[in-house]
Formats: structure tokens, C-alpha cells, sequence
């Protein structure tokens, strides 16, 4: 019998935590786990996976070669048998929220954004998050209908059992709410929503299609089409004059920089703006302050952009705010990281050393959330002034100079 | 009610056309701003905490600083032309799906998002620029 524990991504961390405790369920971790990197082609390290497996670890010191060998063989054979359609089934145990009289519905917490439910296997722990959780969010209801569902949540202290069949589909978080190195994306194929006696308390009508957006807000945008993708209106592949004379008129005095060390080995020039007003700076007074902008775009040889990074200063929003704003403009990400901050990513994977944020994610499109704060704001104990990053690099480009 | 004759028609219909029909033209081509015409407008209380959702998201869509032009308004290098209501209200054409209308609220702007979020915003005073 498999613990199932529902889990809150980081970036959330200021909403209220939604935990649930364990709860029968007769899901295969190791299973998911292999069909997770079936689906997505990452690789398993057969080796570290078997070193984890009990055959290995009651070996004696004189068979565990062997015995590695063998089980790290049977597990690649089992990893190849796999079918990447296979369904699977889990029991979670949830609560319901309260009434929202503004929408008129209750919410499944499992089914927000920054959600997940984890599988342990090989060692490892892998956070499964399904990338049509919110067609199943809401349980509408008319007020009337509500009063008697209420009350019937009550008996149990709102807490539910959530039956979902779902299958593995891909990698990552389309809602970019859940980070980390072995997100499972899933699709959830049909869900109930159970009492604690097992009797169906709703049932979600889902929808096939993704939705990343945060609840109440406006519907996620179209597919992310990197030739037409902009960064606060400003453009890829366009000449430098015409760059130059829009950040001229918009935002003050450009200056032309020539290539130094560290850069990208197809740049040989930048435009820069403010450039480092965006960061505070200890004895200077205007760095890091709201409203201050910040924009860098690097050329190529022939005079044309490439690469285009525009900041802004904010003062505190939270990172929820942050990514349902980012999924509402460009739509499903690619890949999320935490580390120092946060960064959303888009588009296809370029060079490490095109991303202005190493850690990654590596995409043409990244959108970054970071803290500033000085020693005065620290001192305060006030809420932190956010700066947000976002970087287009020219993909075409890029995927032609290797 | 007065009939267009069939040029009439046609022309009308081209002009619908090249304005997307009331809802402000654009095209997909970047379009520079232009050196010296037009004026520059800008987020007001960019300080004010309750509207920094707003800014965010004015900040994504490149209308956070806007260049209007006559009936030409550069959301960075995103080109809005026509398409100005009798108010005065000019929809503009943004990436993603996001739908914003600048309109005029007394000497100033205002940006009114689809979604329901407004923003105050102030022309610059000439010779400023971005902090």
C-alpha cells in the first residue's frame, strides 16, 4: 500500500498548504517511474536505479557485482517492455474548499495549480502533476445545492478521497507551478471525487486539452510560436537601427557596447539601456528602484538582433502572480527552475550560453523572478522589491550557427 | 439608410480590411517607432502596490511604456494602426492572446485590459526617458 501525500511547489508557498495524509492506493511508483522516462526519453541511470533495488542491497559484498549486473540488465529490459499508453490508477486523499459565493463553486485543492502527488522509486522521488487538473478544479453549484453539500463536507472535515486514472504524457509543468528534476506530466483520463465511505461525491467532466492558467483568470494564451514571440513588445531577428530607434523614443538613451570577453561567440555588439539600473547596487541611489526598466540586446555581425533581454522593477507581487501572469502570455511552459529565483521557460532549447540564467531553464523564451533588496529594506524587515527578467534569443539563429 | 455602390462597396471593404474592422490594424512585421513624432506614454503610481498585478501584466504585453502616433500606438515594436472608436479609444493588438484598449481619461490615458484590470497612465514630459 502506497502513501500518497499531495505536495505544494515552492512557488506557492505563501498560499495556504494544501497536505493531505496518506491514503490507499494501488499505483506502481517504480512503473510511473519508467514509463516517465520511456515517455520522455530521459535517461535512467540503470546502475544507480538498481543499487536502490533490495535484491542489490541484501547481496553480500562478494555477489553485489553480479547481482548489480543483473538486476541493472533485467531493469533495462523491463524499461524497454514498457507500454507509454499504460493507465494508471491512484487514490489520494484531499479536502474540498469552501463555498466561493463569487464563483459559485467549490475548489479541489489536489487540482490547483502547484499541486502534485509523488512516487517514490529508484531512490528517487518523482512529482506527478496532471496537465488537465483544472477542467477537474471546480464543483459549480447553485447556492441552495451548496448549503446541503457544505454541510455534508462538514461531517467529514471537508476531507475526500480524489480516484484519478491518468497516463503519463510528458515532462515538466505546463503551469510552470512545480519545479524540480523528475516532474511527471499526466493527463488525467477520469476522475471521482469519493467520501470517506466511498460513495461518489462529484465527478469531473475533464477536458482533454491543457490548462496552465490560474483559476479565475483569463484563459492561457495560444501555443508559443517563437517566430512570432515578442518580450514587452520588442523583436528577434529585426536590424539594430530599427531596435535602436524604438528604445530611443520608448525608454532614453541607447548606448552601442563592442564584444567583450565571456560572450556568446556569435555576438559582436550590444545595445544597452539602463543597463544597470535593474540591481541594487550598495551607495547608489536609483539602482533597483519600481518603474525602472532595463534592456540589453546583443547583435550579430551583420548589424541584426539576436538576443533581447528586458527588466523591470516591481514593487512585491508573489511568484503566483508572477507565473499565472507569464502562462496567461505566452501559454504552456517548457521547463521551470528554482534556485537563486525562479524561471519559467518557452520555445525550443538553446545553447547554455545564449540564457542569460545559466541554472536554466535553456529555451529561447525565459521569464525570471528575482528579489532586490538592500540593507535599509532588510533592516525594515519590509517586503521585498521583485525584478522581473524576461529574454528572447533568436532559435533559428542560433540552431544555424552550430 | 444610404447604399454603397458596388466600388463604394469594395473600398469599404478593403479599409474594414486593413483596419482588422474596428479592432485596430497590425501586422506581424516588427515596426520601429518613429524618431521624433508622437508622445510617449507611461505607467502612473508605479509605487502603488495594488495595481502591480496590472503592471505586470502591462509590463508582458510591452504596454507598460507606450508611443502614440496620430492613429499609430507602439506597444515596444508591436504596431497598432487605427482602429480609434469615436471616444477616442484605440484597441491595441498585443501577443498572446491579451487584449487592451488605451483610452483617453481626462488630459490623461488609461489602459483597460480585456480582463478587467485598468491602469492610469502619464505622458512624459519631453527629453525624459525610462529610469
Amino acid at each position: 500500500m502506497n502513501a500518497r501525500v499531495l505536495m505544494l511547489g515552492a512557488v506557492l508557498l505563501a498560499a495556504p498548504l494544501a497536505v493531505a495524509p496518506a491514503q490507499d492506493g494501488d499505483l506502481d511508483d517504480r512503473l510511473v517511474a519508467l514509463t516517465y522516462h520511456k515517455v520522455t526519453g530521459k535517461p535512467l541511470d540503470l546502475n544507480a536505479a538498481a543499487e536502490q533495488s533490495d535484491v542489490v542491497r541484501r547481496a553480500s559484498t562478494f555477489d553485489r557485482p553480479d547481482v548489480l549486473t543483473a538486476e541493472s540488465a533485467r531493469l533495462g529490459q523491463e524499461l524497454a517492455a514498457v507500454d507509454p499508453r499504460r493507465e494508471f490508477v491512484v487514490k489520494v486523499t484531499d479536502n474540498i474548499s469552501e463555498y466561493d459565493h463569487a464563483k459559485g463553486e467549490f475548489s479541489v485543492m489536489l487540482f490547483k495549480p502547484g499541486v502534485y502527488v509523488t512516487a517514490n522509486a529508484f531512490g528517487k522521488a518523482y512529482q506527478i502533476v496532471f496537465d488537465n487538473a483544472e477542467s477537474a478544479r471546480a464543483i459549480a453549484m447553485a447556492k441552495e445545492e451548496a448549503r446541503t453539500f457544505d454541510a455534508r463536507l462538514n461531517q467529514s472535515s471537508r476531507a475526500v478521497v480524489d480516484e484519478i486514472h491518468f497516463r503519463v504524457v510528458g515532462n515538466g509543468d505546463p503551469a510552470g507551478a512545480v519545479t524540480g528534476p523528475l516532474v511527471v506530466r499526466a493527463t488525467i483520463t477520469s476522475a471521482r471525487v469519493l467520501d470517506r465511505g466511498g460513495a461518489v461525491l462529484h465527478t469531473p467532466t475533464l477536458s482533454a486539452s491543457t490548462t496552465a492558467s490560474a483559476p479565475g483568470s483569463a484563459p492561457a494564451a495560444p501555443a508559443f510560436d517563437v517566430a512570432k514571440a515578442d518580450v514587452a513588445g520588442l523583436r528577434v531577428g529585426v536590424k539594430s537601427k530599427d531596435l535602436e530607434a524604438t528604445l530611443s523614443r520608448l525608454f532614453g538613451k541607447v548606448a552601442r557596447v563592442q564584444r567583450s570577453n565571456g560572450w556568446y561567440a556569435g555576438y559582436t555588439a550590444a545595445l544597452e539601456v539602463n543597463s544597470m539600473g535593474c540591481m541594487t547596487i550598495p551607495g547608489r541611489n536609483r539602482g533597483g528602484q519600481p518603474g525602472n526598466v532595463c534592456i540589453t540586446a546583443y547583435l550579430d555581425g551583420d548589424d541584426v538582433v539576436r538576443s533581447v533581454r528586458v527588466e523591470r522593477v516591481f514593487p512585491f507581487l508573489d511568484g503566483e502572480t508572477f507565473r499565472s501572469t507569464l502562462v496567461r502570455r505566452y501559454g504552456v511552459v517548457s521547463a521551470a527552475n528554482e534556485g537563486g529565483g525562479y524561471t519559467m521557460g518557452w520555445g525550443p532549447e538553446v545553447d547554455q550560453g545564449l540564457v542569460y540564467d545559466r541554472s536554466g531553464p535553456h529555451t529561447a523564451l525565459t521569464a525570471s523572478y528575482a528579489t532586490e533588496e538592500d540593507m535599509m529594506s532588510s533592516a525594515l524587515n519590509s517586503a521585498p522589491r521583485i525584478r522581473i527578467t524576461l529574454q528572447l534569443v533568436d532559435a533559428g539563429w542560433a540552431a544555424a550557427k552550430k | 439608410m444610404a447604399h454603397l455602390q458596388p466600388l463604394q462597396r469594395i473600398t469599404a471593404l478593403l479599409l474594414c480590411a486593413a483596419a482588422a474592422c474596428g479592432g485596430g490594424g497590425s501586422a506581424d512585421a516588427p515596426a520601429a517607432a518613429p524618431s521624433r513624432s508622437g508622445d510617449v506614454w507611461e505607467l502612473d503610481s508605479i509605487d502603488d502596490r495594488a495595481r502591480t498585478k496590472a503592471a505586470l501584466l502591462a509590463f508582458v504585453s510591452g504596454t507598460h511604456v507606450l508611443l502614440v502616433d496620430g492613429n499609430d500606438t507602439y506597444a515596444g515594436m508591436r504596431l497598432t494602426s487605427g482602429g480609434k472608436a469615436p471616444d477616442g479609444g484605440q484597441p491595441l493588438v498585443l501577443g498572446g492572446g491579451i487584449e487592451a484598449t488605451l483610452a483617453p481619461s481626462g488630459d490623461a490615458m488609461q489602459l483597460r485590459f480585456a480582463s478587467g484590470e485598468t491602469l492610469p497612465m502619464r505622458k512624459r514630459v519631453s527629453g525624459g526617458s525610462a529610469r
